[in-house]
């Protein structure tokens, strides 16, 4: 009975089925769940974002599609939480994530946080417009398993490559795998800037992290 | 006699009526003004 | 040749690649610079953004230095002396990084799209204009506000006029489209949904959550901006305006986040109507479209053959040509490469992307990017490209 509630669970988040996602949360707290069901409703939930990056790799999704899955995804979250109570979701990983210097936008930003949550990672953002420093303390600070920076505009390349020269320069280089995303990267960029990997999109990036964690 | 522009229709048509000396006294040519006027302003 | 004619024959050149009927003289270059002239002309931009005076300077230095046909962006981009004087505070100057950089805006709540389809100017006046302009939004008696903003409405207009001048008479360089026109002249209703009223984030919710609003609210803008420009359009003479390069200058952000099946509700009527018009008037348009439409293509493929150009920001634009022989191709050349490269491999680049795209005569050169921030681009780098372009006859 659950299981077959979980399958058309995920397929619902997968095909951003809004409503149909919140009858079946509704139906299932007024089950009176135990926290063993809420643990598998929750991963059912990040199966279905994973089933929307698929998607999205494959062109099916577009970025668009990408932002609301992840206002639907808070949404469930949401209405899961007075059920959530004391429940210790299991991480995957920490990931330290910001919108490097002298850049505002944010919004590729927040569809990779969004998508590093549901794929379990403990997501720690920085926020926009974020110089090195305040990475390397943060980095210091928490200890992720990897560093990602994100940014739109051209300027923002030599930003993260301050980023990266900051880590090595605090020796914590090694201790952490470094990914870049947005507009501007590319394998040229990603050499220039000296990070482990690159992504234009969030969903790819997501993976490469959880193959660094495995 | 200072005025609250942001009202519609009051505030826009006094603007349109009364503020606006360089153009000719013409509903036309001035509400397109206004029109473009309004783009402009939330545009930019 | 005197600057008038230098003028006219630039102006000739865009209208032979974009018409293809026949080869322009030569490729002509239009130059996508933007903020990276203040810093190249040794200015803060601060500096130039709130003094007219050194916006002149600047922009003779570009032309007095490179030889391009026509400027991008020659000082209306970022009017801060304008929307500064009624409390506008989205523009973040950063004389430091050299950046300037707009808040997000998001003047529209989700649930105001009834009030905006029922009345858009009352909607627009009464509610957004007021979030955006803190004076209007404080302060009961503005008119004072408005009476100071009208009087620098005026000054910036001016100025373009005299920008207009100085860059027709002393160095023979056209107007591109109406210079005083807003980024898109002919106001569209997704784009200004996006980019101003509901954000990337709310419209992408909207669109899902409740399609038939948003191409509402889609409709009732394009009926307040786009349709009383496309009357008067109407009016004036058929045939292009040989006294700029183009007759309309759309640019295109939000399709970014689009599935061509979004595109083809939200997005495509209103290019429709401009491609309908083009045609039954014999434009000339010139879409800038950012980030990567190569999903599209099939919409651009409809477009009338002779009347568009779309300069690329990210496409592959060999493939774009390839695919979409329908209209011409403007930009390819790489800012990464005008960062980075050397003069030489920067014109051996130039010359690839004019002897392959501009075998037709449908291409117009220019730089993929907006060039914006210092390493977008080395002088030495720009120099040697326009130097090359001017030259350099492919036929």
């Amino acid at each position: 009975m659950v299981d077959l509630g979980l399958k058309e669970l995920i397929q619902a988040v997968g095909e951003l089925d809004e409503e149909k996602v919140a009858g079946i949360l509704k139906e299932f707290l007024d089950s009176n769940p135990i926290e063993e069901d809420v643990q598998k409703v929750v991963n059912a939930c990040q199966q279905g974002m994973g089933v929307v990056g698929d998607l999205f790799e494959k062109d099916e999704y577009f970025v668009g599609d990408l932002i609301f899955a992840g206002e639907l995804l808070t949404g469930a979250i949401n209405t899961l939480k007075p059920v959530l109570g004391s429940t210790n979701l299991e991480k995957t990983g920490k990931i330290v994530i910001g919108t490097v210097s002298g850049d505002l936008h944010d919004i590729g930003k927040n569809i990779f946080k969004t998508m590093a949550e549901a794929a379990g990672f403990e997501v720690y953002d920085l926020g926009v417009d974020q110089p090195a420093d305040v990475f390397v303390e943060k980095v210091k600070e928490v200890k992720p398993e990897v560093v990602g920076m994100s940014g739109v505009l051209t300027l923002s390349i030599e930003s993260m490559k301050d980023t990266v020269d900051s880590l090595k320069e605090a020796g914590l280089r090694n201790d952490v795998k470094v990914i870049i995303g947005g507009n501007p990267v590319n394998e040229d960029v990603r050499k220039h800037v000296g990070a482990d990997a690159f992504t234009i999109n969030a969903a790819t990036g997501v993976k490469m992290c959880q193959e660094w964690v495995k | 006699m200072e005025y609250n522009v942001a009202k519609y229709p009051e505030g826009y048509e006094k603007i349109k009526k009364e503020e606006l000396p360089f153009l000719p006294d013409d509903e036309d040519t001035r509400e397109f003004f206004m029109n473009d006027l309004l783009q402009w302003l939330i545009q930019w | 040749m005197n600057t008038e004619e230098l003028r006219k024959e630039r102006i000739q050149l865009f209208k032979d690649a974009i018409q293809m009927g026949k080869k322009p003289q030569r490729i002509p270059y239009f130059g996508n610079i933007w903020s990276w002239k203040i810093i190249d002309a040794g200015y803060k931009l601060s500096e130039a953004l709130y003094d007219y005076e050194v916006t002149e300077k600047v922009l003779r230095h570009v032309f007095e230095n490179y030889k391009i046909d026509v400027l991008s962006e020659t000082g209306w981009r970022n009017p801060v002396q304008v929307t500064s004087v009624m409390g506008n505070d989205e523009y973040i100057i950063n004389d430091t990084a050299n950046s300037i950089s707009i808040k997000d805006q998001c003047f529209m709540e989700a649930d105001e799209y009834d009030e905006l389809i029922d009345n858009p100017k009352k909607f627009l006046w009464e509610k957004v204009v007021p979030r955006k302009y803190r004076l209007l939004r404080e302060e009961e008696n503005n008119s004072g506000h408005f009476r100071e903003f009208l009087q620098k409405y005026g000054e910036f207009g001016g100025f373009m006029g005299k920008v207009s001048k100085v860059m027709n008479e002393e160095y023979g360089i056209p107007d591109f489209a109406d210079s005083l026109a807003a980024f898109d002249y002919w106001g569209n209703g997704y784009e200004l949904l996006f980019n101003i009223l509901r954000g990337i984030k709310g419209l992408s919710i909207d669109m899902r959550r409740d399609p038939e609003k948003v191409s509402a609210a889609i409709e009732a803008l394009d009926e307040t901006f786009m349709a009383p420009r496309l009357e008067r359009g109407k009016k004036q003479p058929k045939g292009t305006n040989m006294d700029f390069c183009v007759d309309m200058n759309p640019v295109m952000l939000g399709h970014t986040i689009l599935s061509p099946k979004q595109f083809e509700r939200f997005y495509w009527p209103h290019l429709k109507r401009v491609s309908d018009f083009a045609e039954s008037y014999d434009k000339v348009v010139y879409i800038f479209a950012e980030g990567e439409s190569s999903r599209f293509y099939e919409f651009f493929q409809e477009f009338p053959k002779g009347h568009f150009a779309i300069h690329t920001e990210q496409d592959d634009i060999f493939e774009l040509k390839k695919r979409v022989p329908n209209i011409a191709v403007a930009g390819g050349m790489k800012s990464s490469l005008l960062g980075k490269g050397t003069p030489q491999e920067c014109v051996d680049y130039a010359k690839k992307l004019i002897d392959e795209l501009g075998a037709d005569g449908g291409y117009i050169f220019s730089e993929n990017k907006m060039i914006s921030f210092e390493q977008d681009c080395k002088a030495e780098n720009l120099k040697a490209v326009s130097d090359f372009v001017s030259e350099y006859n492919p036929y």
